[in-house]
């Protein structure tokens, strides 16, 4: 992936995080590329989505107790992995 | 009432005046730390205004109050000192609760641009209604006070020892702009909460927008209960109690969902 899919792909991951962060997204979701992924924000790719999602989901699951809410979110990460951007 | 009901009085009222500080501290404390971590940030820089003003008033209900127990002492040793005590006193409590709101509200406000939405018109109607009845009856009972100017002859004290036209200056009219402050603050809030993105942020949110408001209308009542004491030296000691108690009972809840607020806010930048 270029640079530019890059940042595509991860305002797409941030869109998506958002929905249910809010204004927290940008440094949740920067943190768990950072400290999961060790590499910044702006180089991820398709590839690490899966590994992203695991990591992603097990932190919301941190925040929520409605489970359905972060199946939907990992769902909804994973599909842009899959290629399904929007 | 004996030496011994008027000590158990008193530490009655003052042990929930401390779990309630410590409950204030704890929640302004949790919410200063999550403030503070996201400072960077454009939420963080409305919602640090946001912790500060719940810290003057966090800090402000125990400073007040052990003021006035210190000027209670003072007084007894001198009569010619009730005067400026009170006055001082009111000066300072208007004072905190001025700074207090004042910055609750600027946080407020900040929030709400975050989301680039206004409160509903319905919302700021609410405001004004309420703010004009509660205010009207707090200015009608305030001016018509007995014992605004000159000491009740049961406790040699007065109110406030201002002519009327200071009353209205630097009493009412800085408690009708605290009182404004707040409940714009509350409906600033409940509309950040309701249009910020985020299923799960919001969730967070809400015990916050609840704890402040709970703050917010408890302060209006507690200037209630200034404005009737003079009815209120015609009271039993157990109705006295009562509302002493629901007000307590009010402030403490508030603080403990800002404190719950908070935390889960503050999780959502751990995990």
């Amino acid at each position: 992936m270029n640079a530019v899919e890059q940042q595509n792909l991860y305002e797409e991951v941030l869109k998506v995080t958002t929905e249910y962060l809010g204004p927290a997204a940008e440094r949740f979701i920067g943190r768990q590329i950072q400290n999961h992924l060790n590499k910044p924000p702006e180089e991820l790719n398709k590839e690490d989505i899966a590994k992203l999602a695991d990591w992603a989901k097990v932190a919301i699951a941190l925040l929520t107790e409605d489970s359905n809410m972060v199946d939907d979110f990992t769902k909804s990460l994973l599909e842009l992995g899959n290629g399904n951007d929007k | 009432m004996s030496v011994f009901q008027s000590r158990l009085l008193s530490l009655s009222i003052v042990l929930p005046f401390v779990l309630i500080w410590m409950a204030a501290f704890y929640g302004f404390i949790n919410f200063k730390n999550y403030a503070n971590s996201i400072k960077n940030s454009p939420d963080g820089k409305s919602l640090s205004k946001l912790a500060n003003g719940l810290a003057v008033l966090a800090i402000g209900m125990p400073f007040s109050s052990i003021l006035s127990s210190l000027v209670n002492f003072l007084e007894r040793m001198s009569k010619e000192s009730i005067p400026p005590f009170t006055i001082a006193t009111n000066y300072i409590s208007i004072c905190i609760a001025v700074l207090g709101f004042t910055l609750i509200a600027a946080g407020a406000s900040g929030l709400l641009k975050i989301v680039k939405t206004k409160a509903g018109f319905s919302q700021q109607a609410l405001v004004w209604i309420l703010l004009l009845s509660i205010g009207g009856v707090y200015i009608y009972l305030t001016l018509t006070n007995p014992i605004r100017q000159n000491p009740s002859p049961v406790t040699g004290k007065a109110t406030y020892f201002l002519p009327d036209w200071l009353i209205v200056i630097t009493i009412i009219i800085p408690y009708l702009y605290v009182w404004y402050s707040g409940l714009k603050a509350a409906i600033n809030l409940n509309s950040y909460q309701k249009n910020v993105k985020g299923l799960i942020y919001k969730n967070a949110l809400k015990l916050l927008t609840i704890g402040i408001a709970s703050v917010i209308f408890s302060s209006v009542f507690l200037q209630f209960f200034t404005a009737l004491s003079s009815g209120l030296l015609n009271w039993g000691l157990t109705q006295l109690l009562v509302l002493i108690y629901v007000l307590l009972i009010i402030i403490a809840a508030g603080y403990v969902f800002i404190a719950l607020g908070a935390k889960k806010l503050k999780k959502f930048e751990e995990v």
